[in-house]
């Protein structure tokens, strides 16, 4: 087999616990990994459905044509930024780079297989909105069968450039920020930067114009030529049946992977040794050492694990920095514009009651505790060989989340009380809400990382990406979030009462985790 | 009758599948006692360990400390034990005084103690200009002095060691065995694993051997090793059982 199949076999074999479930004699791993299976399997569903579902209303307002773009760039999106988020480890400093680079392989097998390992869940993503978009999109437009040989090129091809974006932002990252001291903390505000910077270019596109729905069609077109011509490549191709656009599409898709291939292999060794290399000063000299309490050394111990690890910072904390970049973002959204374009009067009476739901939506789309436990990894005897009860370790890991979400989120509350004129109890609502969910969420994470925990990581991008226990407390944090946003938006006056409501449940529940929390007692390796 | 410092009652640890890992094992280290546990890979040493200093649960016995349960105090046994890994897999983002101050916050010592046993330690382990550094720029000999240096601030009274003497140069090597006499004749005990058998046979003054589980032969070093060598003895031991 080839070399660069071989290394991406043993990648894949981590990937979603497949190995650990075929092997593992233990029957409640065996159990875990199913029910996180199941759960990935219905999400896989819910997307298709609402792809269907979309494709679907495109069709009925007559923009059957911009069905193959518009798709293309949720992919592209998604992939840009998913792929972005875990480019720190995917390439750079994992654990086993001395292990895979003693083996008779060249670099350039190395990035390939690690590329095409990235490439693999991505592609799976393409394929659950691709081919159910076509799907509609070909019995819209009676497309011919060539169009379908198209599609399924295309399939292959979709995720390969933004994959190679992503990849290109994060290497030009490593390399720039390894020349600093403090070169984790380089990385993480230069990543968090990029990211800012993907999300408002997008949101830019996709309300590239002010026009009416009938000339949607052109003006859409013309933004993707402007920003993204893979997608308009595409997008000919597929409605005008052009084989020369999609040779360039494949021309763009293919190119720019095997140039990038190319040159880092030239650097690959150079980056990476760089990477381990530490400053190493030898100088130190025993002067006042400061006391803290078990709790706060161990607070500290956690924010240098943050700060350490861009990766980790980035997937933890994306939401509150989302936050924060939205409510600021608040302050110049001029709503009586708003209001003639739609036709509707007192957007901000309407709205503002939702608000403290809208800002939680937010804050449980990450936090620290979901993966904590994890990346405490081989060293976990640490912690667990010392004299202070699990509930000393749990708090620690849930003050850090808790110093580093609630202050952001005070600050947007009150962004959003400015921007909203809200009245008392709206004011009240405002504040309490979302300081509740921060509580809620960290808690949620906390269990959900020792329900789920995934200690045997090689780079802490596995320990945070491919995490079960992130994705469970994501989803069910939205959960928790959408569901009363949704009754209290159906609701109409009586939303404060959904609101009240809200409070009571949440701190409720949050107030029983913690107790099962405290219950805890011995070890929680799973050993 | 003096307590014993570590007590071994029992031990079973059964791993998934149904494989005694530990069958049975019953053990006693007093105060003074440096107690040498040998044996092959895979016979058992290891996961001994990890259950008395209760980071490995087990399914049957108990061990005390100071005559304390593991299982029903653990928070009080293990404050009164030092734990040292076969691999240090340590904190790499911390820097080596970070880690020293966090375990020392930890164990609540008094910044005298700390401050003092930081310079003596240190200094005859040769770490104390390395401090200042990140532990990722650490070799592994560097993290193993790291980690001894950490569980000698508090003083234990039950020093557990897995391999210890692995990827210490020969001058920290030495100081190690010094130390260990050290803490032994302040009362303490010691209770490593290891391979190499003409450290154990000069350093210890109590030796058992495990194999598959279980306990083939304990006592006194001169005892088990009689008018022979220790390795003579182990293999002997090893090979007929």
């Amino acid at each position: 087999m080839n070399k660069c199949l071989l290394l991406l076999k043993i990648q894949l074999l981590g990937f979603f616990g497949i190995n650990r479930m075929r092997y593992s004699r233990d029957k409640k791993t065996k159990q875990r990994l199913l029910l996180v299976g199941i759960g990935m399997i219905s999400l896989c569903v819910l997307l298709i459905v609402y792809i269907i579902g979309a494709s679907i209303g495109l069709v009925y307002l007559d923009l059957v044509e911009i069905i193959p773009p518009i798709m293309l760039i949720v992919c592209s999106t998604i992939t840009l930024i998913f792929t972005f988020l875990k480019s720190n480890g995917v390439l750079f400093g994992f654990r086993d780079y001395d292990m895979v680079m003693s083996l008779p392989v060249s670099s350039g097998s190395i990035i390939a297989s690690r590329l095409l390992s990235v490439y693999i869940t991505n592609f799976l993503f393409t394929a659950m909105v691709i081919i159910p978009s076509m799907i509609v999109y070909s019995i819209a437009s009676g497309a011919p069968l060539s169009s379908w040989v198209m599609i399924f090129a295309s399939l292959l091809l979709i995720p390969i450039l933004p994959i190679i974006i992503a990849m290109i932002v994060g290497a030009l990252i490593t390399a720039f920020s390894i020349r600093f001291k403090h070169s984790n903390i380089i990385s993480i505000i230069l990543s968090c930067a990029c990211v800012i910077a993907i999300i408002v270019l997008s949101t830019n596109m996709s309300s590239a114009d002010e026009t009416t729905l009938s000339e949607l069609s052109n003006s859409f077109a013309e933004a993707l030529k402007s920003s993204y011509p893979p997608a308009a490549f595409f997008g000919n191709a597929l409605n005008n049946g052009s084989w020369l656009s999609f040779g360039w599409f494949t021309m763009i898709s293919i190119l720019p992977a095997g140039l990038f291939i190319l040159i880092l292999s030239k650097f690959y060794t150079k980056i990476n040794s760089a990477l381990f290399s530490h400053q190493s000063q030898s100088n130190y000299k025993l002067s006042d050492l400061k006391i803290s309490t078990p709790f706060w050394t161990l607070v500290k111990k956690e924010m240098h694990r943050l700060l350490s690890c861009p990766t980790y910072f980035l997937n933890a904390y994306l939401g509150i920095v989302m936050m924060v970049v939205f409510s600021i973002a608040l302050i110049f959204i001029d709503f009586s514009s708003f209001e003639a374009q739609l036709g509707i009067t007192d957007i901000n009476d309407k709205v503002k009651i939702y608000a403290p739901l809208f800002l939680s939506l937010f804050i449980v789309l990450g936090s620290t505790t979901s993966v904590s436990l994890n990346l405490e990894g081989k060293s976990r005897w640490i912690p667990f060989s010392m004299p202070i009860e699990p509930i000393m370790i749990f708090k620690s890991k849930i003050g850090l989340n808790l110093l580093i979400t609630i202050p952001p989120t005070l600050i947007c509350s009150l962004l959003f009380m400015f921007q909203f004129k809200t009245g008392i109890l709206e004011t009240i609502y405002l504040f309490v809400i979302p300081i509740i969910y921060v509580f809620f969420n960290s808690l949620l994470g906390m269990i959900c990382n020792i329900k789920f925990p995934k200690y045997d990581w090689t780079s802490e991008y596995h320990a945070v990406k491919n995490a079960p226990s992130a994705l469970v407390s994501t989803l069910l944090g939205m959960l928790t979030a959408i569901i009363p946003l949704g009754i209290s938006l159906v609701s109409g006056e009586y939303a404060w009462v959904i609101m009240m409501l809200t409070i009571l449940i949440i701190s409720t529940v949050t107030i029983m985790m913690y107790q099962y929390l405290r219950n805890i007692k011995g070890n929680i390796l799973g050993e | 009758m003096s307590i014993p410092v570590l007590k071994i009652e029992n031990l079973t640890k059964i791993y998934a599948g149904g494989k005694k890992a530990v069958d049975n094992l019953n053990l006693i280290v007093d105060a003074g006692d440096i107690y040498g546990f040998i044996g092959h890979n895979g016979a058992g040493k290891t996961t001994t360990i990890r259950a008395v200093v209760g980071v490995m649960e087990y399914d049957k016995g108990d061990i005390f400390i100071d005559g304390h349960s593991v299982k029903k105090e653990p928070i009080l046994c293990k404050s009164m034990t030092a734990y040292i890994p076969d691999n240090p897999d340590l904190y790499e983002y911390l820097t080596g005084i970070q880690y020293l101050s966090y375990i020392a916050d930890i164990f609540g010592i008094t910044k005298q103690d700390r401050e003092a046993r930081i310079e003596k330690y240190g200094g005859l382990l040769a770490l104390t200009k390395n401090l200042g550094d990140l532990i990722s720029s650490y070799s592994h000999g560097m993290k193993q002095k790291l980690v001894l240096i950490s569980a000698f601030l508090h003083h234990p009274k039950l020093l557990v060691l897995d391999e210890p003497f692995v990827g210490l140069d020969p001058t920290a090597a030495f100081h190690l065995k010094n130390i260990m006499k050290e803490l032994c004749d302040a009362g303490s005990a010691i209770f490593f694993s290891t391979h190499v058998l003409d450290v154990a046979e000069k350093l210890c003054n109590k030796i058992a051997i495990i194999k598959n589980g279980q306990l083939i032969a304990s006592g006194p070093t001169n005892v088990i090793r009689g008018d022979s060598s220790l390795e003579a003895v182990f293999m002997e031991v090893s090979v007929n059982e």
